[in-house]
């Protein structure tokens, strides 16, 4: 059965090509992750790039080309009015270097918290937004609790069969009690 | 989640094509790389068919260009060699079958045989 792979770099490391060139090969994909994710948020929305590239004001060849640049040589400003013409909006996280995963995923929690704390002060005073936010809270913790309860399952090795051996002098004490029993 | 296999004979087709043309040969994979993952976010075949570096051929299969490729500098013309990866994306396994690469002295000849290849791979998977 031919192998599998989830991701081009990975394709290309299984060649039998020099290192120097598979090594130019995958940084190439790797220099374009943001413009890649620009192409697929665009066709997330159904749009075609030259509808892009009227509601950008720009001509289809700009948008083509803003697509397929390295990640470096794109500016702020394009990214802000491209995801403008998406109807996105643009959000940066800065964060150390080395941190860790689980660092990462407290810092998102926080955020989290910070969200939920303003929907309870923008609902502050108003019964009908209070109840709708407190039904909101109620939501959150349910799913997140749901994913973090799968997240958790997917890791716990799967407990093996045990073997049951019975032999005759068990079978006869499982007799002896259903005897009793049904004297009782 | 969708993934790659190469069909038999890639490799090697892959190795001979990336020696002459390594700057088209990146820009065509870097383009699969973003055709897959418009195939993941999107679950949508005709969605990843329309982006403008993909063309239709036969059979199902789709040719991916070397639309973004860096000129070499240092050669004379700085014109590129249009390239073309053909792929086949076959749905209900969610796999994109790497078929083929070359360019277009080649393309009648690589068309041919990719056809073949796309044909075994839905007999196999029937």
């Amino acid at each position: 059965m031919a192998k599998r792979y989830t991701n081009v770099a990975d394709v290309l490391k299984s060649m039998d090509l020099p290192a120097a060139q598979k090594k130019r090969q995958v940084d190439y994909i790797n220099a374009r992750q943001l413009s890649r994710l620009l192409t697929v948020m665009r066709s997330q929305k159904k749009m075609s790039q030259a509808k892009a590239a009227e509601k950008l004001g720009w001509t289809q060849g700009r948008v083509s080309k803003l697509e397929t640049k390295e990640d470096r040589q794109i500016s702020v400003g394009d990214l802000l009015d491209y995801s403008d013409a998406l109807g996105m909006e643009m959000s940066l996280v800065f964060l150390p270097k080395k941190m860790k995963i689980v660092d990462r995923v407290k810092v998102h929690a926080f955020e989290m918290i910070k969200l939920l704390q303003h929907l309870v002060k923008l609902s502050k005073g108003d019964a009908h937004m209070e109840k709708a936010v407190t039904a909101f809270h109620d939501e959150c913790f349910v799913n997140i609790a749901k994913m973090v309860g799968d997240s958790q399952k997917s890791i716990r090795s799967k407990g093996k069969n045990k073997l049951t051996v019975i032999g005759p002098p068990q079978v006869e004490q499982i007799l002896e009690e259903e005897a009793e029993l049904a004297e009782a | 989640m969708w993934g790659i296999e190469k069909a038999t004979g890639f490799d090697n087709q892959y190795k001979r094509f990336v020696k002459k043309h390594e700057n088209e040969a990146s820009a065509a994979m870097s383009n699969l790389e973003t055709y897959l993952a418009v195939l993941q976010e999107t679950g949508n075949t005709q969605i990843a068919n329309q982006q403008p570096f993909v063309h239709s051929e036969p059979e199902g299969m789709v040719a991916i260009d070397q639309r973004g490729a860096k000129k070499d500098t240092d050669k004379k013309t700085g014109t590129l060699k249009v390239t073309r990866l053909y792929v086949y994306a076959a749905v209900i396994h969610q796999t994109v079958y790497l078929l083929g690469i070359g360019d277009k002295d080649s393309q009648k000849q690589d068309i041919e045989t990719c056809r073949k290849k796309a044909r075994q791979i839905k007999r196999r998977n029937a």
